[in-house]
């Protein structure tokens, strides 16, 4: 047992290691601040966190009805709201073209309207919501199905409504897991490239996110590319710290 | 009596658990549903409280009605109107409310301001000598403050009845000292009721006593009536009573089998049907030919510092140093004092 969790362990820590070894720490400040490296960090900090909004408002209470639904359908609306999360990435990309491209199932009328989305910024935060939200979905409804509606109930009793109920009683009480949701969300969004690249394409400081200048600057300026790599790296890790610790807390 | 008690009707039906009683109980400050565990004390509470709905049934409050199955014009009133609150014995606090804000969270279910119910928080906790908990979260508290904030929490909602589930279970001796108060207190000014599996809680406490058997009434009255003189076999063992029925005679009462145990007539007659309930602890065992009823050791139970020894017919609390020689299967002969008191099954 010992070998093979000492081979997981290095199969994940090899790599990131070697990525530390390759950052060129001396011209860090320098590769970080050029133009082409802010705007792209600048655009997907802003997309990342626009994104992770819309997941939360939006995603939080899809959350809490998938958890009050009884029907059969549930499961089957349940599978298709979680798809993205074991979709390649490029495929939900093709799909947002589908429904909101200008030849798209929504895109033609949003175009007759005057909204075109796609190769936009907007298309940006659009991919980054349709990869992030079942994490915010999936935080929210197990965290919800997994309490026992005891102090719902003895809420009711002492006069309190459906409202009063849920901000005061419910919320407080998943809000570690959404909290956990919110943070695997913004990783996601921040994190993502196939979707982007294929329904937002890559404009400088339109669409060109993180990943994207990273992968594009990868056999132009090797040095550029792993300082940004580093950047996501290290927004990873801190990540993963902040978002298990409520989940640990709470399963004490 | 307080005049601001309630009386109680109600028939409550939970097939999936096996319930299906009625109770009613005249306008009584404190009433105890007696019960072991599983005779469906937590789902009377419940369907009163409103928390579970019954499949079929009713219940009212005085003239208010909580449910009505049967009635789709009455329909069934939401909990959060009902104006009764409950105490289980789960962790009924909410964890994420400091100990005050949980006081005031019925008092804010009424539209009071934050502060107004914060302040009136802090009168209920005081009262309760707990004003110190007020800033803590029920993780911190031990199971007997917690059971406390609780019944604080249920009366500061200013309900029309308060109900409390095992009150003094699971909680050290002074904290059960100190509940015991509080619920003796809440009893006098609104209809309380417990649900408890031990008649120890229902003397000097409760005033009227509803014994509950595998989801039905098995008797009902007043405390002094239900525990001293119970009309079933079932509501006497909860009682800590044996009971023996048969035909007064001009000395006690006489057995189907013939035996004639000794006791007071208290104004029935010779030849009219009659029961006696007979406290182990008002028996002891004698020389075999000097007692008042001759039987053989069926069982003996070691309860803390007595000895429980039962016959196929009474029961007797001896003292295990007396006791220490008997074995199952001897002879033995029971005397009874004082003497026991017959009465009417009809009571």
């Amino acid at each position: 047992m010992i070998p093979l969790a000492l081979a997981a362990a290095g199969v994940i820590a090899i790599p990131i290691l070697a990525t530390v070894a390759r950052t060129p720490w001396g011209q860090l400040p320098e590769l970080l601040s050029s133009p082409a490296a802010m705007q792209a960090m600048g655009l997907s900090l802003r997309t990342a966190v626009l994104a992770t909004v819309l997941c939360v408002v939006l995603g939080a209470p899809l959350g809490f009805a998938l958890a009050a639904w009884t029907s059969r359908w549930q499961r089957v609306v349940r599978a298709v709201v979680l798809a993205p999360l074991v979709l390649p990435p490029v495929v939900g990309g093709l799909a947002l073209l589908y429904a909101f491209g200008r030849q798209g199932l929504l895109g033609g009328w949003l175009s007759s309207m005057g909204i075109d989305i796609a190769f936009s910024t907007t298309a940006v935060v659009l991919a980054q919501t349709f990869v992030a939200m079942p994490f915010m979905v999936l935080a929210t409804e197990s965290a919800v199905r997994s309490r026992s509606p005891h102090h719902e109930s003895i809420a009711s009793t002492l006069g309190a409504g459906r409202s009063r109920i849920f901000w005061a009683v419910t919320v407080p009480a998943v809000a570690p897991a959404l909290a956990t949701g919110m943070v695997l969300s913004f990783a996601r969004a921040l994190g993502e490239f196939g979707a982007t690249l294929t329904f937002a394409g890559s404009m400088e400081g339109v669409t060109r996110t993180l990943p994207l200048e990273i992968y594009l600057q990868r056999e132009s300026d090797a040095a550029a590319a792993v300082a940004l790599a580093m950047v996501l790296l290290a927004v990873a890790i801190v990540v993963v710290a902040l978002a298990y610790r409520p989940l640990m807390r709470s399963a004490r | 009596m307080s005049a601001a008690t309630m009386s109680i009707d109600a028939h409550i039906a939970v097939p999936e658990r096996g319930v299906d009683c009625r109770i009613s109980i005249p306008g009584a400050g404190l009433i105890a549903l007696l019960g072991p565990n599983g005779s469906g004390k937590s789902t009377v509470l419940a369907a009163l409280a409103g928390t579970l709905t019954p499949a079929r049934g009713h219940a009212r409050l005085d003239q208010s009605v909580l449910f009505d199955v049967g009635d789709p014009g009455a329909g069934t009133i939401d909990a959060a109107a009902r104006r009764i609150t409950l105490v289980t014995q789960k962790d009924d606090l909410f964890p994420s409310l400091t100990v005050l804000d949980n006081v005031a969270f019925g008092i804010r279910a009424r539209g009071v301001s934050r502060a107004d119910a914060r302040a009136a928080a802090h009168q209920h906790l005081a009262a309760g000598d707990l004003e110190d908990l007020a800033d803590r979260r029920p993780a911190t508290l031990s199971g007997g403050q917690a059971r406390r904030v609780a019944i604080i929490r249920a009366l500061a909602a200013e309900p029309r009845a308060l109900l409390l589930d095992e009150p003094f279970a699971g909680i050290d001796v002074e904290a059960a000292i100190a509940v015991r108060g509080l619920v003796r207190q809440a009893g006098r000014t609104i209809t309380t009721v417990i649900a408890t599996h031990d008649a120890a809680d229902a003397w000097g406490l409760a005033d009227h006593v509803v014994v509950l058997d595998s989801g039905s009434v098995a008797d009902a009255g007043t405390t002094q009536a239900v525990l001293s003189q119970p009309v079933s076999r079932f509501a006497a063992a909860m009682a800590g009573r044996v009971l023996l029925r048969g035909t007064a005679a001009a000395t006690g009462l006489t057995l189907d089998d013939g035996t004639v145990v000794a006791a007071e007539l208290c104004g029935l007659s010779p030849g009219d049907a009659a029961l006696v309930a007979i406290s182990p602890r008002h028996v002891q065992v004698t020389e075999a030919v000097n007692g008042d009823v001759t039987d053989v050791v069926a069982r003996i139970e070691h309860h803390g510092d007595a000895m429980r020894v039962w016959g196929h017919l009474l029961a007797a609390d001896v003292d295990p140093e007396q006791g220490v020689d008997l074995r199952v299967g001897d002879p033995i002969s029971f005397a009874l004092a004082p003497r026991p008191e017959l009465y009417s099954p009809t009571r």
